[in-house]
């Protein structure tokens, strides 16, 4: 049986090409057949936001590769729930099935997974 | 056939270089180098291909893509047999091809 | 034990890439095995030919060298992320019709090769996450 990978993302989605490189990381190890989870901490929590337009950054679109989560078989999604209420950021901007975690609860998923990274 | 590319529009490995010259008659002259005589079954994973990339602004591997035709087209289609009949060696790769998505990076 | 590393952090900012190269060097002195690193996102600027660090500082891709050489530990730059970052090897030069510009020490490969290593090693440590 594989490990199980909680993947932690930390950044803003387009400040570098870190949300992306995580996200790639997070989708291969599940094209892998290891149970992934993803973790948005912080400004990452950006990531999940609904409604992102990059057109004019020339960049590729962080949440609508995000949605394609469940189709390598990633189904949990937890979002830091205090940057959350920080930024302003309602349920209904996350995606579907997106779970809100706090301080507790995040301490409990970090001991729940058999590896963790951080990006 | 209307509007053929000239060679120069493609790579060595046959890929488009700018994504915006692709349309259905481009997608049949990729598909006859590629030796696939494009039918309807074709068209019908080729349109799924471009609206992955639509929703998902992503380039499928083989899994997404497996489990995304289960999805929208049933048990029947949803499975990499069905999609090695219709795109032989290598589907989500030649497919991305034909339907005028990026080129996969060979990541996985 | 058995070690497997993850490297973000490009040589060029910041010091966790030489900080995990002293790592790395310092795992297989103790007797540990160190049998693939992978480096990932700026990581793979690390496997650059053409960077050039002052003399007075230190090159962390000359330790990284090191232990390809003597300890046959296996470098290796995620694939995505080195042609975003300008790192080809002749494969992917012809492929993109561009020049080779990959520190022979190193091979290019997909997340698999980090995977792999993941499930083999007794522990996976990342160095070079965002703070």
């Amino acid at each position: 049986m594989s490990r199980s990978l909680l993947v932690t993302l930390t950044t803003s989605p387009y400040a570098s090409s870190r949300a992306r490189a995580g996200l790639d990381l997070a989708l291969a190890s599940a094209a892998f057949d290891k149970p992934v989870s993803l973790l948005f901490l912080g400004s990452a929590v950006l990531q999940l936001l609904d409604g992102q337009d990059t057109e004019a950054l020339g960049l590729r679109n962080q949440r609508k590769t995000l949605d394609s989560a469940v189709l390598y078989g990633i189904d949990a999604i937890y979002a830091d729930a205090k940057a959350l209420a920080q930024l302003g950021i309602t349920q209904q901007e996350l995606p579907d099935g997106c779970q809100t975690a706090d301080a507790a609860q995040i301490r409990k998923l970090l001991n729940t997974y058999d590896q963790l990274v951080s990006v | 056939m209307s509007e053929q590319l000239p060679m120069g529009s493609f790579d060595k490995e046959g890929f488009l270089r700018q994504l915006s010259d692709w349309s259905p008659a481009v997608a049949q002259q990729i598909a006859e180098r590629e030796g696939i005589a494009l039918s309807d079954a074709h068209w019908e994973v080729l349109n799924l291909l471009r609206e992955y990339y639509r929703r998902f602004d992503d380039s499928p591997v083989m899994r997404a893509l497996v489990r995304f035709c289960r999805q929208e087209l049933g048990n029947d289609k949803g499975n990499s047999m069905y999609l090695l009949t219709l795109f032989p060696g290598s589907p989500a790769k030649i497919g991305c091809k034909i339907a005028g998505l990026p080129k996969p990076d060979n990541c996985l | 034990m058995n070690y497997a590393l993850l490297v973000l952090a490009s040589p060029a900012s910041g010091t966790s890439n030489l900080t995990a190269a002293r790592f790395a060097r310092e795992l297989v002195k103790q007797g540990h095995t160190l049998s693939r690193v992978f480096f990932h996102d700026a990581g793979t600027e690390t496997g650059l030919v053409s960077r050039v660090m002052p003399q007075d500082e230190t090159d962390a891709r000359a330790l990284w060298r090191e232990l390809s050489t003597h300890h046959n530990t296996e470098l290796v730059l995620c694939i995505a992320s080195s042609l975003r970052h300008g790192v080809l090897d002749t494969t992917e030069a012809e492929r993109y019709e561009r020049t080779n510009t990959i520190d022979p020490a190193f091979v290019i490969g997909g997340l698999g090769l980090l995977v792999e290593a993941s499930e083999t090693a007794d522990r996976l440590i990342t160095f070079g996450a965002s703070v």
